[in-house]
């Protein structure tokens, strides 16, 4: 025994699944708008999504490292209270211990400086800001680890662990000796951008020292070196926590935390204001390309949804006369956009990924052109599953709206006016022409036969148009020589 | 008690100058099981009659009720309910739905109600009207009589309070026409069946068992 919804369940979805298998050239140019809709928001979200990301991951490289408050000369005393705090998490330190002589050719005021980190400071606070990591930290007096920039100034083409490099080196007392050293690994880091003052956590305790001692000399490249060669050759004034404070916190509450907690002032914390401003504005170019989408993907979608009700009124007529409702005729409409749009979205979101690979590292380049960010900026296309799930949900939704009006046409149709039906017209102006009626003519009068439809029909054309215009705009790029040669 | 009573029914289009009026004043009574033919020229007036008393349109005033209920100031969907579960139609055009097959078309306005059809039932009027070789083929491959037929066994199939037939035989020929009268004679007889059939054909309005007249929106006779 069915209950009474499921009989006329089952009898609505009858029509719609019959109604599909006969107008199947119809229902393939929807499913194709659907698709069209869920590609283009694939490859926007996607770019938008990669942009932030790779951004994200940008801004952190520049960084040099995640922590965000840093003590230089700290006593392991200091270092406990500190740590027992609530808001404080990954205590660790790092330590500058000495300046590698590797090369004349550096600029007076930029060092290679050798620095050696705990493993909290390593693991937490520096691996996430550097890249290509092979091999392993120093552990021995005698091992080191060296970025690339480092290896290239030391002129070395092919890094081979387990490689012998002499390194002359000053430590902070002044001494200097000449050590081989063994390499255990490498590593790219991005210290150095050339025309900046290097600024990086990586060398932080460096820095600190230079700056506390009134030089203007920066540390530009790093050799990292292990803790027993800093307990050998390092000193205090080198030695620096760093860790993570709770960054709910501002920095006047963070510093007035830390001189509470050790009495004495010297904290540096950073990165606690936020700035949303800059990751915004760039998303603002995919969301307004996305709602563009959204306007030209309704236009479409409630074009051809329309005109098939539209096609169809004659069979609302007579199932209105019949006795289905408001609600069964509207479900009927409903049903079939739903089935359109449960095959063209994931369509379209698997040829959007296609797409989205292939064109989103061009787009990326084309809007981060000269941006400061020198080679820490990536051009990855991340692939994460909120692509999916914004894209599902929005042209869903684009799917849903557009066909409101349609299913209240067919829902709301006069049983009396249907079953006589032949397509409504808004105003049919009176035409006589001698000769026949020529074909071009009778073609374009049709067109604009129903004012209405007319307006609809090209407004979505101009949509598609602009959105066109604006991603191969923005994929290709500015051309930056062009624009040089012409100032 | 009247299946059908309409009382001072009245359908006027326009205003003023232009003032159209379809149906001026038309009360009628109809007992259960009547065969009722209401004949009428073009532009009598029948065609409204009858979708004022099948729920298909509103009377501008005057009152309809089918079975002791009052239908003239329903809302659309209250009379789209209400004629699904007690008025069956057959139309000039058959009206089947192109993409059910017979069977489906028969039960279709049952189903539409939630009901599950008396399968017995159906069986039974499906094996009356010829139509038991020709259950699931589909309404492009009937002829017009065949068609027809169908839509008599629909209407007949929900077992409505009546079933109303705008010129059943109008797009029949006449050897088709006679055996589809004959079919609605015998289902009336047969189920007890108020049937109101509206034509402009003296000659078809014969075969019922009452005729009424219609002219200028008003009864002659």
């Amino acid at each position: 025994m069915q209950t009474k919804k499921q009989v006329q369940q089952k009898a609505i979805e009858r029509l719609v699944w019959r109604n599909i298998s006969k107008n199947r050239t119809r229902n393939l140019v929807l499913v194709l708008a659907v698709m069209l809709v869920a590609v283009l928001m694939t490859v926007m979200f996607g770019a938008g999504i990669s942009v932030a990301e790779n951004m994200q991951q940008a801004d952190l490289r520049m960084k040099g490292s995640t922590a965000n408050a840093f003590l230089v000369s700290a006593t392991s005393e200091d270092m406990e209270k500190i740590a027992d705090l609530e808001e404080v998490s990954e205590m660790g330190w790092q330590q500058f211990v000495a300046v590698a002589d590797i090369d004349e050719e550096i600029a007076n005021k930029h060092q290679v400086v050798m620095t050696a980190y705990d493993q909290t400071e390593w693991e937490k606070h520096i691996l996430p800001t550097v890249s290509n990591v092979t091999g392993s930290y120093p552990q021995d007096e005698n091992e080191v680890m060296l970025s690339e920039w480092t290896l290239d100034k030391l002129g070395i083409d092919q890094a081979e662990i387990g490689m012998t490099i002499p390194i002359r080196f000053t430590t902070l007392a002044g001494e200097t000796t000449e050590q081989d050293f063994i390499l255990t690994g490498y590593y790219k880091d991005y210290i150095y951008t050339p025309g900046s003052t290097p600024n990086s956590g990586n060398t932080m305790s460096a820095n600190q020292f230079y700056f506390n001692q009134g030089s203007s000399q920066r540390a530009a490249g790093n050799i990292v070196v292990s803790g027993e060669f800093a307990e050998t050759y390092g000193s205090s004034e080198g030695f620096m926590a760093s860790w993570l404070i709770d960054n709910r916190l501002d920095a006047n509450e963070a510093l007035e935390l830390m001189y509470q907690t050790i009495g004495k002032h010297g904290v540096t914390v950073i990165g606690l204001t936020k700035d949303l401003a800059r990751s915004l504005s760039v998303a603002m170019l995919p969301i307004a390309c996305i709602i563009l989408i959204m306007i030209s993907g309704y236009l479409l979608i409630y074009n051809v949804v329309n005109i098939s009700v539209l096609q169809e009124m004659h069979m609302y007529g007579q199932l209105k006369t019949l006795g289905a409702t408001t609600k069964q005729l509207r479900g009927i409409v409903r049903k079939q956009a739903n089935l359109v749009a449960l095959i063209g979205i994931p369509l379209g979101m698997a040829v959007g990924t296609v797409f989205a690979v292939i064109v989103i590292p061009g787009f990326l380049q084309g809007i981060m052109e000269g941006n400061g960010y020198g080679d820490a900026l990536g051009f990855e296309v991340k692939i994460s599953p909120l692509i999916y799930i914004f894209t599902a949900v929005f042209a869903y939704f684009t799917v849903s709206v557009s066909c409101r009006k349609p299913s209240r046409m067919a829902a709301k149709v006069s049983p009396v006016e249907a079953l006589k039906f032949v397509e409504g017209t808004d105003k049919v102006k009176e035409h006589h022409s001698s000769g026949g009626g020529k074909l071009y003519r009778m073609a374009y009068r049709n067109v604009f036969r129903s004012k209405k439809r007319a307006m609809v029909t090209l407004a979505s054309l101009f949509f598609g148009l602009l959105i066109y215009l604006v991603v191969s705009t923005c994929t290709y790029g500015v051309d930056y020589s062009e624009k040089y040669r012409r100032e | 008690m009247s299946i059908l009573a309409a009382r001072e029914l009245k359908k006027y289009y326009g205003q003023e100058d232009n003032l159209t009026k379809a149906l001026d004043g038309v009360s009628l009574d109809i007992e259960q099981g009547e065969f009722v033919a209401i004949i009428g020229a073009s532009g009598s007036g029948k065609s409204t009659l009858l979708n004022m008393i099948s729920g298909l349109d509103i009377p501008t005033s005057g009152a309809v009720a089918i079975d002791g209920q009052e239908i003239d100031h329903l809302s659309p969907d209250e009379l789209t309910v209400f004629r699904r579960k007690n008025i069956g139609f057959i139309f000039q055009n058959y009206n089947l739905i192109p993409v059910l097959n017979v069977l489906e078309n028969i039960t279709l306005p049952i189903e539409l109600d939630g009901k599950e059809p008396d399968q017995q039932f159906v069986k039974e009027i499906v094996e009356l009207l010829g139509l038991k070789e020709k259950m699931y083929k589909m309404p492009s491959q009937l002829s017009g009589g065949q068609q027809q037929r169908v839509a008599i066994a629909r209407a007949l199939a929900s077992k409505p309070s009546i079933i109303l037939a705008d010129e059943p035989t109008g797009n029949l020929d006449s050897e088709t026409s006679e055996e589809v009268l004959r079919l609605l004679q015998m289902t009336s007889k047969k189920y007890h069946q108020t049937i109101v059939m509206i034509t402009h054909d003296p000659h078809i309005a014969e075969k019922a068992d009452r005729m009424i007249r219609i002219g200028d929106g008003k009864i002659i006779a």
